[in-house]
């Protein structure tokens, strides 16, 4: 047993030491408290993203990423106002039901500041939502002209039919192709450029032979026996879509000029051996000389191992412009979206971005260029 | 209050103390640090300035530099000459002029349709536009558009505002200067935001062709600029016009907005400079620069270069180690306090430890000791304190020991006090004489016994010497007994002397004496003690002389009895030979009685006569002339041993007795005793005289057997200091005790009746002991046996005739 007076002595020492060590431990714990819940006092800035991650539209995992590359780096700096940016990502499957399911559970459950979805058809789907829900809906890849027609809270922020339709015909002069046949997506987006496509080569005096093809389409002979006469095919789609189109055409035999839609600009389609040759719509990210490009791309496939693409640079340049935006200024539906109508210019990784005031489009644009040997060469 | 809270105190002050050091140090160190990074900064974004300055002036020159191309100026020659050959080029600018600018905003004229795609706008376009856009990544030039010499444009990459520009500044002043720059502003034509660059075109001999505008794209010049020269991630930069408006930011922004934050742009003063500011509650370091342009093509719009970085990025590394740091020094703070808690608590059990003890030995525990581990102070002093507190038990033991020795001197002090007044009250009432007296004999001091005793006054006898009164016959063996005391060969000596009273009468005086010395050996006084033996010395000669009067006499009475004994001898015989002569003639006398006829009566009464009373008397007559004749013997015996010669030599009494007991084997067997010799020491003695003496004891024994018993004698003798005693015991009938102080004495017989002798054998012996300085004394009980007991003096060496 141990002696008393060891006993008092210990009663003594622990006695003191409590007295000095605990103020001193309850001064850490506070501080260290302190310190980990500053950075999380504020409620985080939730921004609902509904993007296809899985089928057809896999290919826009790339955007997903450079969405949460973004977020982690603008959290890293102390978020908006020390209010991290909180992604809150769901899979649309590539099916507007699913996406308008995603929609109204999100708005029921954890309603975010504002939503960005993927894809025409998508997007297409939610505006309604998004104007009845007063919530700013931000299109990316999403290049269906009608997108920025669907009222105040809808903005894209991509490129559109137009700009496509624009580069393709440049392409197309520059070849002096009078025949073109086009075979393009049965959606909003396909759709609209081939319809304009079609207006403006027919415009200049072409002829024109266009065909579509579901979401779905596994197999794209029966347009391709459609098209595969004329001097030119222009094929429009999701990346998915557009690797199917041109290893058929090749592998029909098909000898003409093949043209595509910015979504060939894909490294998934560039990477193809079947794709030398094909002139195709390109953002300037693409561009070795871009420098704001080149530090991304590094950075991307660092990160995740894998090259950028424009789709994931657009992911990426938007959720540091809503950052930017929201910085300094109320975080709020309504306030979003009256900083996207008051318009803005910004510098991103694409080059620069510029909304107009009162307009609903940041125009990604788009310039002429080839595959070659998996390279993007811009054109003269 | 505690020590252990004094060193708490102490080390919480000192971590205070340190804690605000630190803070100061980084204070200051932060201070310095975003002094540095300010610095820094700055060069930054005069780096970015410069770029951007430098690329602008850039995009002017290859502008100047392409436009001045022979196929471009040769399209404008000819432009110059169709114009030339025009009635009124300006009605036809006029014209051509309204018809442009009335077209729709969302379409496009035919004649500006036609501009942009004559051969010279997609030579621009290519030149300017595609092939930079392949080089940069972006198109520097949003708008590039060529007019002739009338001001009329001939050429255009995008959509210019008008047909006619002669009417506008910057053309007038690109014609007569040479170059116009236009400060940054939106470009309807072009629908972006640039300078605008206005530059004449000349032929070769100088002569005005027109002019070339373009709209430099400013954005991505800063975009450029700022990633080459930015370094971290939080970097934003913002590029202002010199009213304050915004150009460029990193976010996004308005074009040419008013910069909103008053804050900051009130900061902004002079040419550059750094500065830490806040920025939506978020800590930032700033700086900024003005632009200084390139040269006289491009001296610069005074634009502000704005460049800030967040200042938690910026220290990122250095909060990270000031997190360590600060870690660290709680931890270090902690680990200090638990050791300062620690130290404390040691050093006060250890104080504890010291305080009881101390407690314990100032309450007199000199026997407690502190047991404190280890060496360090504490131990030590513990030590030390355990070593004083021995050297105080040792000191108090001598304390006490020197208390007890004062006490003790005290005591003896006073017994010597005491002892002084005795030794005073002795000096003086002695009954003898004392007497201190120096080393050269005079007397020092003297007592009233020694002054009655020599008869001098005190204060006389103190001015005279020993040697002054010492008689002349003793002084020389008394000087010679003080010389041997002085000199150390003896230290006290006693001698019989004599003193010349001062009457001069002597005086016999036993004196004794004896030196004392002074601690280093030198002889301080002596101490003399004179006893006044006059009487008994007086005694003693008239005892000696009496002694040797009776020797005298002894000697007298020998030769008396020897003589007496040889002359009685003569008459004896012949009292002997009568008596026998006598004794025959009574036979003849009885043979004649028998043949004479003497009367029966006569005959009857004398012949009782002869036959029976004359033959007793005869025989009366007889035994004593034989009695007489013994006691002759035996005194001429007796007077011979006082005359015999004595040979004292070392006696081997074993020997001794074994011879006589060989003599007298004869009486010993007859008497049937048994005689037990023990082993016997030696003595000194006459040999002759010893075996006379031994033989008459063990004869004596041999006659006073007890029939009733088997007799025994034993002889045994022990050695006791320088004499040798001897015994001879037996087992007779003993002597009664009122015999027991005679039997030494001549001629006495213990039974006369019973036994035979002379009654001088044992004073024979008692004789034989005085002339060998040798006692004799008896236990004896009566019917039991007895001792005789004879010391003889030990063999010392020598013989003495």
């Amino acid at each position: 047993m141990m002696p008393v007076k060891n006993r008092i002595f210990l009663n003594s020492f622990g006695s003191t030491l409590l007295k000095i060590a605990a103020p001193i431990a309850l001064i850490l714990v506070a501080v260290i408290l302190f310190r980990s819940m500053s950075g999380s006092e504020k409620e985080p800035v939730r921004i609902g993203v509904i993007l296809p991650l899985s089928g057809a539209g896999s290919f826009l995992v790339d955007l997903r990423d450079a969405m949460v590359l973004a977020a982690e780096e603008v959290n890293a700096l102390g978020g908006v106002d020390n209010r991290e940016i909180e992604l809150i990502i769901e899979d649309s499957k590539l099916s507007p039901v699913e996406a308008e399911k995603i929609f109204l559970r999100l708005e029921q459950k954890q309603p975010p500041l504002l939503y960005v979805s993927a894809l025409s058809s998508v997007g297409m789907a939610l505006a309604p939502l998004a104007a009845q829900h007063q919530v700013v809906l931000m299109g990316l890849v999403t290049s269906a002209p009608a997108f920025a027609e669907q009222g105040k809270w809808v903005f894209r922020n991509y490129t559109n039919s137009q700009e496509e339709t624009r580069v393709a015909q440049r392409i197309l002069d520059t070849l002096k192709v009078r025949e073109l046949g086009i075979v393009h997506l049965e959606d909003p987006y396909g759709n609209s450029v081939a319809k304009l496509l079609g207006q403006c080569f027919v415009a200049k005096g072409g002829k024109v032979a266009a065909v579509a093809f579901t979401n779905d389409v596994k197999d794209l002979t029966p347009q391709i026996e459609t098209v595969r006469a004329m001097p030119a095919v222009y094929v429009v789609g999701l990346v998915g879509h557009i690797r199917l189109a041109i290893r058929q055409l090749r592998q029909a035999g098909y000898a003409g000029h093949l043209i595509a839609a910015s979504g060939a600009a894909n490294p998934k389609v560039t990477e193809m051996a079947e794709a030398d040759g094909v002139y195709v719509a390109i953002p300037l990210v693409y561009n070795e000389d871009f420098l704001f490009a080149r530090q991304f791309k590094d950075k991307y496939k660092a990160r995740f191992g894998k090259p950028f693409s424009h789709q994931a640079t657009n992911g990426y340049d938007c959720v540091k412009m809503i950052a930017g935006l929201l910085e300094g200024n109320e975080v709020s539906r309504q306030n979003i979206r009256l900083l996207l109508a008051r318009g803005f210019l910004y510098s991103g990784v694409q080059g620069d971005y510029e909304l107009k005031a009162g307009r609903q489009e940041i125009i990604m644009p788009l310039y002429p260029a080839r595959i070659d040997h998996g390279q993007l060469r811009l054109s003269q | 209050m505690k020590t252990s809270q004094k060193i708490m105190a102490g080390f919480l002050v000192t971590l205070t103390l340190t804690a605000a050091l630190a803070f100061y140090a980084d204070f200051a160190s932060r201070r310095s640090l975003e002094e540095a990074i300010g610095h820094e900064s700055l060069i930054l974004a005069q780096e970015t300035m410069k770029r951007i300055d430098l690329a602008i002036h850039d995009k002017i020159m290859y502008v100047w530099d392409n436009a001045e191309q022979a196929w471009i100026l040769s399209h404008i020659v000819k432009s110059n000459q169709s114009f030339a050959e025009l009635d009124s080029p300006e009605d036809f600018m006029d014209r051509i002029d309204r018809e442009w600018t009335s077209s729709p905003q969302d379409t496009l004229s035919p004649l500006l349709l036609e501009l942009q795609d004559n051969e010279l706008s997609r030579a621009l376009r290519q030149q300017f536009i595609n092939s930079l856009l392949k080089k940069y990544g972006y198109s520097p030039f949003p708008e590039l558009f060529v007019t002739n010499r009338y001001g009329a444009v001939i050429a255009t990459t995008g959509r210019t505002n008008s047909y006619r520009q002669d009417k506008k500044s910057w053309w007038q002043t690109a014609r007569e200067q040479g170059i116009s720059l236009e400060d940054i502003a939106y470009d309807a034509g072009s629908d972006s935001y640039g300078i605008a660059v206005a530059l004449r075109l000349d032929d070769s001999d100088g002569n005005f062709l027109g002019v070339v505008k373009a709209i430099v794209n400013v954005g991505p010049i800063v975009k450029t600029a700022e990633i080459a020269t930015s370094r971290y991630q939080s970097a934003r930069t913002r590029l202002l016009t010199r009213d304050g408006k915004i150009i460029f930011r990193s976010r996004p922004y308005r074009f040419l907005q008013d910069f909103s934050d008053v804050t900051l742009i009130n900061r902004l003063e002079g040419g550059e400079g750094f500065f830490v500011g806040n920025e939506q509650n978020v800590q930032r370091f700033y700086s900024y620069v003005r632009s200084k342009g390139k040269d006289r093509h491009y001296p610069g719009f005074g634009w502000i270069l704005l460049v800030s970085n967040d200042a938690d990025e910026v220290l990122a590394s250095a909060e990270v180690l000031r997190t360590r740091i600060a870690v660290v020094s709680i931890l270090l703070i902690m680990a200090g306090i638990i050791f300062a808690l620690f130290l404390s608590m040691t050093i006060n059990r250890s104080l504890g430890v010291l305080s009881a003890g101390a407690e314990r030995i100032g309450g007199g525990d000199l026997d407690f000791r502190m047991e404190l581990a280890g060496d360090d102070e504490f131990g030590q002093v513990a030590g030390t304190f355990n070593a004083m507190v021995r050297n105080l038990q040792e000191i108090t033991a001598s304390r006490d020991e020197l208390n007890a020795e004062i006490d003790k001197r005290n005591m003896a002090e006073k017994a010597l006090r005491e002892s002084e007044k005795r030794f005073r009250a002795t000096f003086e009432q002695a009954a003898v004489g004392i007497a201190l007296v120096s080393p050269r004999g005079g007397w020092l001091r003297v007592n009233r016994k020694l002054c009655a005793i020599v008869g001098y006054p005190e204060d006389k006898l103190r001015q005279l010497t020993f040697q002054d009164i010492t008689h002349p016959d003793d002084l020389d063996t008394d000087l010679d007994f003080y010389r041997q005391v002085l000199a150390g060969e003896i230290s006290t000596y006693s001698l019989e002397k004599r003193y010349i009273r001062l009457d001069g009468s002597p005086v016999w005086i036993n004196l004794t004496v004896s030196l004392v010395r002074d601690d280093d050996g030198t002889p301080a006084y002596f101490i003399s003690i004179i006893e006044d033996i006059d009487q008994r010395k007086n005694t003693e000669l008239e005892r000696d002389r009496l002694s040797l009067e009776l020797n005298k006499k002894n000697h007298e009475l020998e030769q008396i009895i020897y003589v007496t004994s040889h002359d009685l001898r003569s008459p004896l015989v012949n009292v002997q030979g009568f008596s026998k002569e006598l004794s025959a003639d009574i036979k003849n006398l009885l043979s004649l009685w028998q043949n004479t006829g003497i009367p029966a009566a006569i005959r009857n009464q004398a012949e009782p006569l002869l036959h029976q009373d004359i033959p007793e008397s005869l025989q009366f007559i007889e035994k004593g002339i034989a009695r007489m004749d013994d006691l002759l013997n035996g005194l001429l015996r007796l007077s011979r041993l006082g005359r015999a010669s004595l040979t004292l030599e070392e006696c081997d009494m074993n020997r001794l007795l074994a011879d006589i007991v060989a003599t007298m084997d004869f009486q010993i067997k007859e008497a049937g005793v048994q005689v037990e010799v023990s082993d016997l020491p030696t003595c000194r003695g006459d040999r002759d005289q010893l075996n006379q003496l031994f033989s008459n004891l063990l004869g004596n024994a041999l006659k006073y057997l007890d029939p009733g018993r088997p007799g025994r004698i034993n002889i045994n003798g022990v050695k006791e200091k320088d004499r040798s005693v001897y015994c001879v015991s037996d087992n007779g009938i003993g002597i009664a005790r009122e015999h027991q102080g005679k039997i030494f004495e001549i001629f006495h017989r213990l039974n006369p009746a019973e036994s035979e002798g002379d009654g001088l054998g044992l004073a024979i012996v008692n004789r034989i002991l005085d002339r060998l300085d040798g006692k004799i004394w008896v236990a004896s009980e009566e019917g039991r046996g007895s001792s005789f007991y004879v010391s003889l003096p030990g063999w010392k060496g020598g013989n003495r005739a």
